[in-house]
């Protein structure tokens, strides 16, 4: 009678087990699935003059207020979805950069100058906490990736 | 390179140093690469952020407005300030205005002499090639991390004239 108790025990265990594996690879994969990015390319100029490029939204051209740059123009804008794999994204001619998803808020980009790999930078990115990767252009401007979970 | 001529270089490239110790740190320039390398970085962060430095404008004279501190702290009962010769004051004294900007500097610029990979408080950063240097900080009031790329052999970095 004994050893029928714990033969059923340990089979309900074993399906229970199972169960609570499923279900937490379920949950992750709706977790990485339901990830958001929203990128941005900025160009940064102190140039008067006017320019092709839609201005930055106010809330972000604030966010680089700290850089020397008086006008900020968005060059391209994209949104990513993200599941598992990592995503190559062309931001540019010149400007590739691939992004995977580490866990829930941590991601791993890998930048791209003209193909080359520059940089592979791994960060902590929410809706509020955003990654700006930005460089020096030629003529005294400059160019920004910024990065946010939308 | 030791921690005093850090200070130095950034006091150098401030214009705040005089006589000898802007000939020793000139003449470090022309032998000690690291020297060279991190007096690009300070450059580079002096020349793409604004308002790193504000220059506060007093109402009144410099000397009323230090002599209101000092009466403050007389009044408050820790006496006049003591006038003995600590051999740290005139070191202190002629770095004191630059000395808070140039340790937040020096510990962003520390990062870019690492060639492995750079983990500082929230991330990682990862990179081949000596020629591109990176610059890693964060804003906590835009809550934003800054990962600025430059190119190491962009600036003529030997050039002794301070800005």
């Amino acid at each position: 009678m004994m050893k029928m108790f714990q033969n059923s025990a340990s089979k309900a265990f074993t399906w229970l087990s199972c169960f609570v594996l499923m279900a937490s690879a379920g949950a992750t994969q709706v977790s990485a699935a339901d990830s958001k990015l929203e990128v941005h390319l900025v160009w940064g100029t102190n140039d008067e003059g006017t320019s092709k490029h839609k201005s930055l939204e106010p809330l972000l051209a604030k966010k680089l207020g700290m850089f020397k740059w008086k006008k900020y123009y968005t060059v391209n804008r994209k949104e990513i979805a993200l599941d598992q794999d990592p995503q190559k994204i062309s931001l540019s001619k010149k400007c590739d950069i691939k992004v995977k998803q580490l866990d829930e808020h941590r991601y791993e980009i890998n930048v791209y100058g003209e193909g080359k790999h520059v940089r592979k930078i791994t960060e902590k990115i929410t809706k509020e906490d955003s990654l700006v990767i930005a460089g020096d252009d030629k003529n005294d401007c400059a160019w920004f990736i910024l990065i946010r979970e939308f | 390179m030791n921690e005093e001529n850090k200070i130095k270089l950034q006091a150098y490239l401030d214009g705040e140093l005089s006589g000898r110790d802007e000939r020793e740190i000139s003449e470090l320039l022309t032998t000690d690469h690291q020297a060279q390398l991190l007096l690009a970085e300070l450059r580079m962060v002096k020349s793409a952020l604004h308002g790193g430095e504000p220059e506060l404008k007093l109402p009144e004279t410099r000397e009323f407005y230090w002599s209101k501190i000092q009466k403050e702290i007389e009044r408050a009962g820790q006496g006049p300030v003591s006038q003995s010769n600590s051999w740290w004051k005139p070191v202190y004294a002629r770095f004191a205005g630059g000395l808070a900007a140039a340790c937040g500097v020096l510990v962003i610029s520390f990062i870019a002499f690492n060639n492995g990979p750079t983990k500082y408080a929230a991330g990682e950063v990862e990179g081949s090639g000596d020629e591109m240097g990176v610059i890693t900080f964060r804003s906590d009031a835009e809550r934003m991390t800054v990962v600025y790329l430059f190119d190491r052999e962009a600036d003529d970095i030997v050039d002794s004239s301070a800005d």
